[in-house]
């Protein structure tokens, strides 16, 4: 093996050789390649997030809410910093000074003095009011005890701190900071509904361009699904409609579950089951196939579990055909599998697993198209001892796999791989199945 | 300079790159799906990570950290951690046979790849499909250039043994 911090080895070096060959391996991979949806969409999210850095350094005064998280960057403006800290200081001095003037006239009260305190207390510093007394730069203890419930605002030296509360208790509403925000809130809000309402229509409209209606509501995702599902509950006809076709496209994992329920009422089952199939991960297409008594429901979403085309996809179809509940739902979709899965399934006769092998065999032996016939046909010559295509000729159970299996029954060698074949998919169908080969 | 140049050069590149990023999140996580995820995060803390892009060094080399150090953090770990297999050829038709084998060699390097240890996986996709160098790499990884060597040769090793196994079984069929 050459050295790699030095030149490569000389040519003959087998080792290279092999290196050169696993490159030429490695380039000639074929990786998916994004669509042109998923490009579009991270160009429209990069527009997003780089307009509101842009707006956050040329703003002035006031924060706006942007839809992406730049909180943590956004640089905050003086004045809005000046007018913060004012208004939190002007609470904290009402708040404490109520607090105080109330707890002195309890003092006032009590008629206790500073000099009549026990020793153990600290002195006190506020001597006892009554009527007459009143100092230039608090105002009467006496008048705030008794009027207590009116509240007063403070008087404020209105160089030191801006104009505060204008109201007499420090109410939510009143909050001026408060208001800013709640207003921005609710003008989001409508915003959001109005864009909502736009989508809606698209998808009223035009039913086939499902996506494109959808991706002005791919920016906050999480909004936009609560606000769907307002509609869906609000609403019906075409827009409740569209409103679980929408969330097909926008909803997170967190709709799944509402999804399945409403799935369940026949005016949005069609739409629903759709919305689902674009939501579900494999792991929920699998437990739907699984755990649903309609078999209608089942065999659609087994059809979207092969039709995914994935690895994991074909391993967990194999699976469900394993499982006796739900091994005939899958295998009378098989047909609809395409070339990925099928040669996934392929891959599966020779899998580390025998029960994936007989799985894989009933999945190809019960495919009705003249090619995986021909295939299987071809496997079973080339590799006479191999009993796994022999098993899916018998799962398959037509007149013609019927022949094959008679004439290859009169070959020497053979009789032994047959029983096999029929001993290993009993195994898996159990002592009371059908004979291997009848549907 | 201006305080906006570096930010609008900042902002074009990345524009200019989000396919190559796609591709090289594709490579990383074996999955369609969670590469836009990866990618979509990444996008986020380029933002946030703006004042450390001084347009001196590469472009793609800080952006490959960025993507890296997402895919580390777990994003776009699908629950499903598929492989996408490849597309369909559009308009051949190869027999079974071709097909079978192209699909199967091809799946099973993505597959063996995505297999890798992190380490290895990142070293590999990033010399073998983003052409980087050893210092280069050592650069998006942090890592030491020896380190890099060690990673390389152990997941070339590893996959030389898993697809020359693949080879000569495909071969046999």
């Amino acid at each position: 093996m050459s050295d790699p911090d030095n030149t490569p080895a000389p040519t003959g070096d087998p080792s290279l050789e092999t290196d050169q060959s696993l490159d030429a391996l490695l380039q000639s991979a074929r990786w998916p390649e994004p669509s042109a949806d998923a490009i579009e969409r991270l160009q429209t999210r990069w527009s997003e997030l780089s307009a509101g850095q842009d707006r956050t350094v040329a703003t002035s005064g006031h924060v706006e809410r942007t839809g992406s998280d730049l909180t943590s960057r956004r640089p905050i403006h003086p004045l809005s910093a000046v007018i913060a800290v004012a208004a939190i200081a002007a609470a904290a001095f009402w708040m404490g000074r109520t607090t105080a003037l109330r707890s002195d006239s309890s003092i006032v009260e009590s008629g206790q003095t500073p000099e009549s305190g026990s020793v153990d207390h600290a002195p006190q510093t506020v001597a006892p009011v009554d009527d007459s007394e009143s100092t230039e730069d608090s105002p009467s203890l006496q008048n705030i005890a008794s009027d207590s419930s009116e509240m007063n605002p403070p008087e404020t030296d209105p160089q030191a701190v801006p104009p505060t509360i204008p109201e007499s208790t420090l109410h939510p509403e009143t909050d001026p900071v408060r208001r800013t925000h709640r207003g921005v809130a609710v003008a989001q809000r409508q915003r959001d509904k109005e864009e909502l309402d736009a989508v809606l229509a698209c998808l009223i409209d035009k039913p086939d361009a499902d996506a494109a209606c959808c991706r002005p509501l791919m920016r906050r995702r999480a909004a936009f699904e609560y606000l769907l599902w307002e509609v869906v509950q609000n609403s019906t006809g075409q827009r409740q409609s569209a409103a679980v076709t929408a969330i097909g496209f926008v909803g997170t994992s967190q709709s799944i579950p509402s999804l399945i329920r409403t799935a369940e009422k026949a005016e949005l089952r069609g739409v629903a089951v759709q919305a689902l199939k674009r939501r579900a991960d494999e792991r929920l297409l699998v437990s739907i196939v699984s755990q649903n008594d309609d078999m209608e429901i089942a065999s659609e979403f087994a059809i979207e579990l092969i039709q995914r085309d994935t690895t994991s996809a074909a391993k967990a179809f194999l699976d469900l055909i394993k499982d006796p509940r739900t091994r005939n739902r899958c295998l009378a979709v098989v047909d609809q599998a395409g070339g990925p899965m099928v040669d996934a399934w392929y891959s599966a006769l020779d899998g580390s697993l025998v029960s994936d092998r007989v799985a894989a065999a009933l999945a190809l032996g019960r495919r009705t198209d003249r090619q995986t016939q021909d295939r299987l046909r071809k496997l079973i010559t080339a590799y006479p001892t191999r009993w796994e295509p022999v098993a899916a000729l018998m799962a398959g159970g037509s007149d013609e796999a019927m022949k094959d299996l008679t004439a290859l029954q009169q070959q020497p060698g053979r009789y032994a791989v047959i029983q096999t074949a029929a001993v290993q998919l009993n195994t898996l169908l159990g002592p009371d199945a059908p004979p291997p080969g009848t549907r | 300079m201006s305080e906006s140049g570096p930010q609008l050069q900042l902002e074009d590149l990345v524009r200019e790159n989000i396919l190559w990023a796609m591709r090289l999140a594709i490579r990383l996580t074996g999955n369609v799906h969670d590469a836009e995820d990866v990618v979509q995060d990444a996008l986020v803390r380029v933002i946030r990570s703006a004042d450390s892009f001084r347009g001196d060094a590469s472009f793609r080399t800080w952006f490959a950290r960025i993507i890296v150090n997402v895919v580390r953090a777990g994003v776009g770990t699908s629950k499903s951690r598929s492989v996408d297999l490849p597309p369909d050829a559009a308009g051949r038709e190869p027999t079974p046979a071709q097909r079978l084998d192209a699909k199967e060699t091809s799946e099973h390097i993505a597959r063996s790849i995505r297999e890798l240890p992190p380490r290895q996986r990142e070293v590999l996709v990033l010399s073998a499909y983003e052409n980087l160098t050893p210092q280069q790499i050592a650069d998006v990884l942090t890592m030491s250039v020896q380190n890099v060597y060690s990673s390389l040769n152990a997941a070339r090793a590893r996959l030389r043994q898993e697809l020359m196994r693949h080879i000569s079984a495909a071969e046999k069929l």
